[in-house]
């Protein structure tokens, strides 16, 4: 299986998720963000996060879509820069934030959620409708992603500074459920 | 009445970033997690609108417009849909069940308050104001010796006068300006102040509206409580009580014109003139502000007499109640005075052991 055997081609994907992120990281943040990377995992292989040489823990929001098309999404990030999307989107100081492991968690869940609906509401625009999952939350040093049944799969690195986020992006396409909610 | 926003969303992340939109808006903001509680607080609280996400754990935002929609004591409630869920067709299903507006995450503040303030009135917070913020007054008087009374005997404040000297003037202005009082005088001819403040009222509900009228006039007193003023002062005026009153109708905080914190110490400046108005305002802050320099972590208060022209028996009470109230909470006080307060305590048996000192050094230093 290839990401050609998908409705899109790699492209137009790309295309769609970089204006959602940037979207989002623009409305809600007013950070900017580029593209850096699009790293393609072919067939079933497991990949390992383009930022586990990062030091320290990564934190990782995780949203599913289901219907027409359906797939997974793993935002993935350093702590460092969770917590100062946080503040930046809360209007907390680092001090306010300091004990508050759950409201970063939240508000990295909350990014994933509107990044995975503004991609995926393209696909709906396109005539592919699919719905969302409720969004989790995981920390960890290593993330290794094992999917055997995506039929597309690509990371997305994204930048603002020297800081990196990742999108990573798993679809399949799935005629059985019509996505509607 | 405050409007009160009702927010459904699993989300902390989105209950925060509500609040802090709706921050300078005189509303009351209710959160739900799911649609169980949304449905049990829209009952509870009847909110005004309602900003509900879609997908959410328990009971998600389709099911719970549904039952909001069939239930006849909650079905009027306008619901502005909030969610990351944006595809045309989920819009226009959802649209069908009956929703007021759609918003798709990510969203901005101003895109926020936009939709809800068509739905329900999102009065602004009226900020506070101290004694030294800049006010603007509209001035109704047709009287020009009365205006430039007012004017030259209130030119020590920071306060902007606009004059009318009619009530179509007057309603000009206000229709063109914002004020933060309106002073009129009931004595207008035609007894047109009372037609005025209807109209005015009829602009904008909020602008406190203060009558002048004649102290003989009882009927015209009467009157401005019936029309709605929010207070009434009496000619001839008293310029101390006049600003009282306004600084009183506009919740002016006149503390700091006898309040300050200094680096080790608080000071409590006298009102230099013999006026129960002032000596009232001072005494209404007095407890807050003793409580206030108590959680600073201030120990001492210096009362401040040195502007003082004459020692009467008000002022004395006053400083007892200052010396009294500060013992109360364990903080020491100095008195700092000038000649007039020396030569005139030994007059008074309650003063006669009173230490008046010459500077601020001398009486922190005691």
């Amino acid at each position: 299986m290839t990401n050609e055997s998908m409705v899109f081609n790699e492209e137009e994907v790309k295309c769609m998720v970089e204006r959602a992120l940037k979207d989002v990281f623009s409305t809600m943040l007013s950070m900017e963000i580029s593209l850096k990377e699009c790293i393609t995992i072919v067939g079933g292989e497991s990949a390992r996060s383009p930022l586990s040489q990062c030091d320290g823990p990564l934190v990782i929001g995780n949203v599913g879509f289901v219907g027409a098309v359906s797939g997974m999404v793993y935002t993935a990030m350093t702590e460092p820069l969770a917590r100062r999307i946080a503040m930046t989107m809360l209007g907390m100081s680092e001090e306010e934030l300091v004990e508050e492991y759950d409201l970063v968690n939240d508000v990295i869940g909350e990014l994933t959620n509107m990044s995975s609906g503004a991609f995926k509401n393209q696909l709906c625009d396109r005539g592919f409708q699919c719905r969302l999952s409720i969004p989790s939350i995981i920390r960890g040093k290593y993330l290794v992603v094992e999917a055997s049944a995506a039929e597309f799969r690509q990371i997305y690195v994204f930048a603002n500074g020297d800081d990196l986020l990742t999108f990573e992006l798993l679809m399949k396409n799935d005629d059985t459920d019509d996505g509607h909610l | 009445m405050k409007s009160k926003i009702l927010t459904v969303d699993d989300s902390r992340t989105v209950h925060i970033l509500v609040k802090k939109a709706f921050k300078d808006c005189d509303v009351q903001i209710l959160q739900a997690n799911n649609g169980v509680e949304g449905l049990s607080v829209a009952a509870k609280e009847s909110p005004n609108v309602i900003l509900l996400d879609i997908t959410m754990p328990v009971m998600d935002g389709v099911e719970m417009l549904t039952r909001l929609k069939g239930d006849p004591a909650l079905k009027q409630i306008p619901v502005i849909m909030l969610t990351a869920e944006g595809g045309r067709e989920a819009v226009m299903k959802i649209a069908k069940i009956g929703i007021r507006d759609y918003m798709v995450k990510p969203f901005k503040d101003d895109v926020l308050l936009e939709k809800v303030g068509r739905v329900v009135d999102l009065n602004k917070k009226i900020e506070d104001k101290t004694i030294l913020d800049k006010v603007n007054l509209l001035l109704v008087e047709d009287k020009p010796a009365i205006i430039d009374s007012i004017k030259t005997g209130l030119s020590h404040l920071p306060w902007d006068f606009v004059t009318a000297g009619s009530a179509v003037e007057a309603l000009n202005s206000y229709n063109d300006n914002k004020f933060d009082l309106v002073l009129m005088s009931l004595s207008l001819p035609q007894d047109s102040a009372f037609e005025l403040i209807k109209q005015m009222q009829s602009v904008r509900k909020k602008t406190p509206i203060v009558g002048m009228v004649v102290k003989s006039d009882a009927d015209r007193q009467h009157r401005a409580v019936q029309a709605g003023f929010d207070a009434t002062i009496t000619k001839p005026l008293d310029l101390s009580e006049l600003e009282m009153r306004v600084c009183r109708a506009i919740g002016i905080d006149t503390s700091p014109r006898y309040f300050t914190f200094e680096k080790t110490h608080m000071l409590i400046k006298l009102p230099k003139e013999e006026s129960m108005a002032r000596i009232g305002e001072l005494r209404s802050a007095l407890n807050a502000k003793i409580t206030e320099s108590v959680d600073a972590g201030y120990s001492r208060i210096i009362i401040d007499g040195s502007g003082i022209e004459e020692l009467d028996v008000n002022l004395i009470k006053l400083i007892i109640d200052i010396t009294h109230a500060a013992h109360d909470m364990s903080l020491s006080c100095a008195i700092l005075g000038n000649d007039v307060m020396k030569n005139e305590r030994g007059s008074f048996e309650e003063t006669q052991n009173w230490k008046i000192f010459d500077s601020v050094e001398e009486a922190v230093a005691s």
